[in-house]
């Protein structure tokens, strides 16, 4: 029994004895112990084994040599500094946050002419079509919002408009399809963000341009869609809807978005694209199932990126 | 006889001359790159791991002090930092699938399509060459290496890979020297179970030989 509980204190100090990082006077007792006791002396044997085994493991070589380049990444970065990188997370984030907003744009706003201020929304079906601004307002869905209308297009406008029609066209449509799990199914229209207008003068603008043909469809699908909730909105997000990773944006949310607010929606270009335009898009879902105690909803970083599960 | 790396940074220091400082990333590099890729498991991230490292040292160098670390403890810990950064990164995107989809195909096509495209950035392997340049050993070795818990992970790799003492690792990790012990002893005992079975049939081979 002595020698059980004297192996005990000793076998916690073995790797330690190892390793060299015992006082002389522990080093003395172990050394004393391990003379005795096959057990600990076995144990010894592994230790020097496993560390045998990993000091053999090579040195990897990276591909690239930061040392002969390390003046040219500083340059990089230096130039770099006036865009935010973001990482690929929030990248696809981004793209997922572009998405949630497609779809409280495409239950909230009904007249492509309007930007929609309000408040919390509740969770919907996506199970709606807006075509063409003419698209009656859901109830229950505006009737406590704001609706600030946005001045009618000038002919000046329009010209601009039918410009970025064309350029709509190489915009991207996203669509969630099909959860790896099956579960999940939704299609819908996601807008773009353009992550290079940034103000809201050139928001108010873009707004006003697209104010024409947006078309947006939640087919069948939507009714198995989780509720979504917003938990907060003082987001910066970006996206280009073509992709995740490194998205540089300087594009600010308004201020007024707030926790379960909408605010100012900038309509994008691809909201004159329909389901059935467009090229090959990427989506971000979530699949909660994946993450257990997870709520669903939209959260943001410290940063004000969206990570969204649907 | 190669200056010190503290030397390199005074003279970096006083000079701003860049070849000390490219000096001591090419002493660095290749270590960096190595755990970062064994702790993370993904060359591109040990990649950048590596990269932003050099960027940081070199941004903080007028704020290291000699006293208090040495200065390989103080690279990896910012390293180390780097790599935390990365996994919880990791973590808040679990859950995240990357859909891909073609509007105009059809629902075949668009089943086809690689749906996975996270798992696809994700890929931890090893380019090819290197995978030559590991002996079978190697491979069990640094297989077995990723199967252990991540905290226990980097105290190994510090301590009998990087050579660093109990109290650096301390330091680098953040964490008492109770629990740098714990995480070595636990880490030895899991890693010896792991490779156990490979050690076994070497003997068997070797002793029918």
């Amino acid at each position: 029994m002595s020698n059980s509980i004297s192996c005990e204190s000793i076998n916690a100090k073995l790797d330690a004895f190892h390793d060299n990082e015992l006082t002389p006077r522990e080093r003395v007792e172990v050394e004393a112990h391990i003379g005795a006791c096959a057990a600990c002396a076995r144990y010894l044997a592994d230790v020097a084994t496993v560390r045998r085994s990993l000091t053999s493991l090579p040195m990897l070589t990276p591909k690239v040599d930061v040392a002969a380049n390390f003046e040219q990444i500083l340059a990089d970065r230096t130039s770099k500094q006036t865009v935010v990188r973001m990482p690929i997370i929030w990248g696809s984030a981004g793209v997922a946050a572009a998405a949630a907003i497609a779809i409280f744009f495409g239950r909230g706003l009904v007249n492509p002419n309007t930007a929609v201020v309000g408040s919390a929304l509740a969770p919907h079906s996506v199970n709606s079509t807006i075509a063409s601004g003419e698209k009656e307002v859901p109830k229950g869905l505006i009737a406590d919002k704001k609706v600030t209308p946005l001045p009618a297009p000038t002919a000046e406008q329009k010209s601009e408009q039918m410009e970025s029609t064309e350029l709509a066209n190489n915009e991207k449509n996203s669509k969630l399809k099909e959860s790896p799990n099956g579960k999940l199914k939704v299609q819908e229209v996601a807008h773009n963000i353009d992550s290079e207008k940034s103000n809201s003068e050139k928001s108010n603008i873009d707004a006003t341009k697209n104010s024409e043909e947006q078309k947006l469809v939640a087919d069948n699908a939507a009714r198995q869609a989780p509720a979504i909730s917003t938990q907060t909105g003082s987001g910066r997000g970006s996206m280009d809807g073509s992709g995740s990773d490194e998205i540089a944006s300087n594009q600010q949310a308004p201020e007024n978005l707030g926790t379960g607010a909408i605010g100012q929606i900038n309509a994008a270009p691809s909201q004159n694209a329909s389901a059935g335009r467009g090229g090959r898009n990427l989506i971000a879902v979530y699949d909660a199932e994946q993450q257990n105690n997870e709520e669903l909803g939209i959260a943001t970083d410290e940063d004000g990126l969206y990570a969204i599960k649907l | 006889m190669d200056p010190a790396d503290e030397a390199l940074v005074e003279k970096f220091r006083k000079t701003r001359d860049i070849s000390s400082f490219q000096t001591l990333v090419r002493r660095y590099q290749n270590r960096i790159y190595t755990a970062a890729f064994r702790i993370l498991d993904n060359s591109e991230e040990a990649e950048e791991v590596m990269q932003e490292t050099f960027v940081k040292v070199h941004q903080n160098l007028p704020k290291y002090r000699p006293q208090a670390a040495s200065f390989s403890s103080w690279v990896f810990k910012i390293a180390h930092n780097i790599c935390l950064d990365i996994l919880r990164a990791r973590h808040r995107r679990k859950g995240f699938h990357m859909l891909a989809f073609d509007p105009q195909a059809g629902e075949e096509e668009v089943s086809d399509l690689p749906l996975n495209v996270v798992g696809q950035i994700a890929d931890p392997s090893l380019d090819p060459s290197q995978q030559l340049d590991m002996s079978e050993q190697g491979l069990v070795v640094a297989q077995s290496l990723r199967a252990l818990p991540e905290n226990q992970r980097t105290v190994l790799i510090l301590h009998d890979i990087e050579g660093f003492s109990y109290q650096e690792i301390s330091d680098i990790v953040g964490a008492n020297l109770g629990t740098v012990r714990s995480r070595l002893h636990y880490g030895r005992i899991k890693l010896k179970e792991l490779l156990d079975p490979y050690f076994s049939q070497q003997n068997v081979s070797t002793a029918s030989r």
